[in-house]
């Protein structure tokens, strides 16, 4: 297998928008799994949360530590025993129309036994003074490789049309 | 490969003035990816960095940044919904600090090539000096629904010898079906 990025999935939201986006299959032949992802949600926010969480599973067995700026505001916070991990947060309906997020998730050693590390670096964006930046670090108490991803806003909204998600296996 | 190599720039003409410009960017990847290694000229020890797209035949009509930065001392956020770029403050280490100390940065742009989605960069940077440094996250919206097709970068009484930029392109050509 040739080293370094290799494209595995991608998806583009549909017309239809979409509740869940999930990559299920992702092959156990590479070292880290990276994600890049232009979100956009249906909400009627200028902003909403956004997660991950792991094979399938909704189990309370994800935490999260972040920093997050909104424009004009600063704070770090946590979640902890939750059923996904949190991201950050994405354009909604009530933000500068045609505006979508930019997000970044490395997830290193997805084939382990290890619980599962993630390290995201998230922006929002909005012509106005508050939009978010978020980093995270995230865990999910995970032994299992892990074998399908999927991103959700649990009630808060649908990925729009034209978000799109791409999974790149990286190899060493 | 998914991740290639576009162009790069070294800057080793220390009379070196003005931006950097990257242009006639192909439009056959779906995200850039930007990685530069830079200092500046400017008489400080420290100096904002710039960043701006754009395409050859249009402009954006209108502009936000937002960033998150700490000195090391003190953390900010911050807002502006008037530059026409990307701006770092203090991203650079200016002409006056210690010497061979250089910052990195890592801009991320997706879907570059969409006429149907305004354009948000985000740009991760930071640099350290012993005993002082900068450190942020920032985005920018370019309200722009048109390709990028090309792309600067510069700084306060531009950049010294030894910057960098490389440019590399990422395609979304899945190897695997059955998602």
């Amino acid at each position: 297998m040739p080293k370094g990025m290799q494209a595995i999935y991608t998806q583009t939201v549909g017309a239809g928008n979409a509740t869940t986006v999930t990559f299920n299959n992702i092959p156990q032949t590479y070292t880290d799994l990276q994600v890049l992802i232009s979100p956009r949600l249906s909400s009627s926010y200028s902003q909403t949360g956004f997660y991950i969480y792991l094979n399938g599973s909704t189990a309370t067995n994800y935490s999260t530590t972040y920093l997050q700026g909104a424009g004009n505001a600063l704070g770090s916070s946590r979640e902890t025993n939750n059923v996904a991990c949190f991201l950050g947060q994405a354009p909604a309906a009530n933000a500068t129309a045609n505006t979508f997020g930019n997000v970044s998730i490395y997830i290193p050693n997805y084939t382990s036994g290890l619980f599962k590390q993630m390290i995201t670096d998230v922006v929002q964006e909005n012509n106005t003074t508050s939009a978010y930046q978020n980093l995270t670090a995230n865990m999910a108490r995970l032994n299992s490789p892990i074998t399908s991803i999927s991103f959700n806003t649990f009630g808060y909204g649908d990925f729009v049309q034209n978000s799109t998600f791409t999974l790149y296996g990286i190899s060493r | 490969m998914t991740m290639q190599h576009i162009a790069s720039y070294t800057v080793t003409d220390s009379g070196y003035s003005g931006p950097i410009y990257m242009l006639n960017i192909p439009q056959t990847f779906q995200h850039l990816h930007i990685r530069i290694f830079g200092r500046s000229k400017f008489n400080a020890v420290t100096s904002g960095f710039y960043a701006a797209v754009y395409n050859s035949s249009s402009s954006p009509s209108s502009f936000a940044t937002h960033s998150m930065h700490g000195d090391g001392t003190t953390v900010v956020a911050a807002s502006n919904t008037g530059l026409p770029y990307a701006f770092a403050p203090q991203a650079f280490p200016g002409a006056t600090a210690t010497a061979n100390v250089f910052s990195s940065l890592i801009i991320d742009l997706l879907d570059y090539t969409s006429t149907s989605k305004n354009k948000t960069m985000k740009m991760i940077y930071g640099h350290d000096r012993n005993g002082s440094g900068f450190t942020g996250i920032n985005s920018q919206l370019f309200v722009f629904n048109q390709a990028v097709d090309r792309f600067y970068i510069d700084t306060e009484s531009s950049f010294a010898v030894g910057t960098r930029i490389d440019i590399y392109g990422i395609n979304s050509n899945p190897i695997a079906t059955g998602a």
